[in-house]
């Protein structure tokens, strides 16, 4: 069985099957009417979510950035005792050191500023300011048995 | 309009490049599937769903690269798909009513002389052979007698290696030598 043959008898086959003058178009246009309604509902939800997370996240980047004390809450409440320190003109050391309870303070719920950290003058946070982290070790539990 | 301001169009949203490729690819898209599903209605189902699919996922096209070949590997792997599921899969010697068979049509001898007979008997024994052979190796001899695709263009189309396109072909011309009768292996004319 030559290659040439078997090319020629599918060809035959197939032009037997298939006259040249089928014609798919008016179907595949009523398919693509049908979808195109859903799919721009679909991309309006798309640009509605994307455009709402984006607002959500500039308004929490502009309220972290305007207001200071948040930042110092926001540390009480994730259990972090955080220590502000100017250093230079220029750059603002924070020192964090994790501590062993993740109780929310009060001030947290009541509104009154903590009591139990320093509280310096507070200066806004940027990236371009250099922040130097350090951890200190959790305290150790010892063993019952 | 050529394919790739066609494509281009069609990327952009314009239905008239749907249009251009549906007119460009259809015929021989449905001559592939027909080839290996081995029923019309169905091959026809088959590249219209191909074809919306082609319009969903066109931003996912390489717009560098022709679109024959990626829309084609797209209606062979349905059609491979549709043939093992036997979906609507009917038996050419059973149908009967509505648009004529393929079978009904090769048992035509229509005007000509005896040759025409046995050509047409020629192709009747092909198109069983065929039909015997699993959908897989079917559709390995489409793209590679029908399509007149390389082995290294189904092995990228296929995503496999050219390897594995050989084995692929070399099987299946084996199970189709074997199913081919001998008497039939003498004559083709056309």
């Amino acid at each position: 069985m030559k290659e040439g043959r078997v090319s020629q008898l599918l060809q035959a086959l197939a032009e037997e099957a298939v006259p040249d003058d089928v014609d798919l178009w008016p179907g595949v246009r009523a398919g693509v009417e049908e979808r195109r309604v859903p799919g721009d509902i679909r991309a309006a939800r798309r640009r509605g979510f994307a455009l709402a997370a984006g607002l959500a996240a500039l308004v929490l980047a502009a309220s972290l950035i305007a207001a200071p004390q948040v930042q110092v809450d926001l540390v009480e409440i994730l259990g972090l005792d955080a220590v502000l320190t100017r250093d230079t003109d220029t750059a603002v050391t924070v020192t964090v050191s994790v501590s062993a309870s993740a109780t929310v303070p009060a001030s947290a719920h009541t509104g009154q500023p903590p009591s139990h950290t320093p509280q310096p003058t507070p200066t806004p946070l940027s990236t371009a300011q250099n922040l130097a982290f350090e951890d200190t070790p959790l305290p150790r539990t010892e063993n019952p048995q | 309009m050529e394919e790739r301001e066609a494509v281009a169009r069609l990327k952009r949203g314009d239905i008239g490049g749907l249009e251009a490729l549906v007119r460009a690819y259809q015929v021989q898209a449905i001559r592939s599937a027909v080839l290996i599903t081995q029923d019309r209605a169905l091959a026809e189902d088959i590249v219209q769903a191909a074809f919306l699919r082609a319009y969903e996922r066109i931003a996912q096209f390489d717009a560098a690269r022709p679109f024959g070949p990626w829309f084609l590997r797209s209606v062979v792997n349905d059609a491979v798909k549709a043939a093992r599921r036997g979906q609507r899969l009917v038996s050419l010697e059973g149908k009967r009513g509505g648009e004529a068979s393929l079978a009904d049509a090769l048992a035509e001898p229509g005007p000509g002389p005896a040759e025409r007979v046995e050509a047409a008997e020629t192709r009747e024994e092909m198109r069983e052979a065929l039909g015997q052979l699993p959908p897989a190796q079917r559709a390995a001899i489409v793209m590679r007698y029908y399509l007149d695709m390389s082995e290294g263009e189904m092995a990228q189309e296929m995503d496999v290696p050219t390897g594995t396109v050989k084995w692929r072909l070399h099987a299946a011309r084996k199970r189709l030598r074997a199913l081919w009768t001998p008497e039939t292996k003498q004559d083709t004319s056309q």
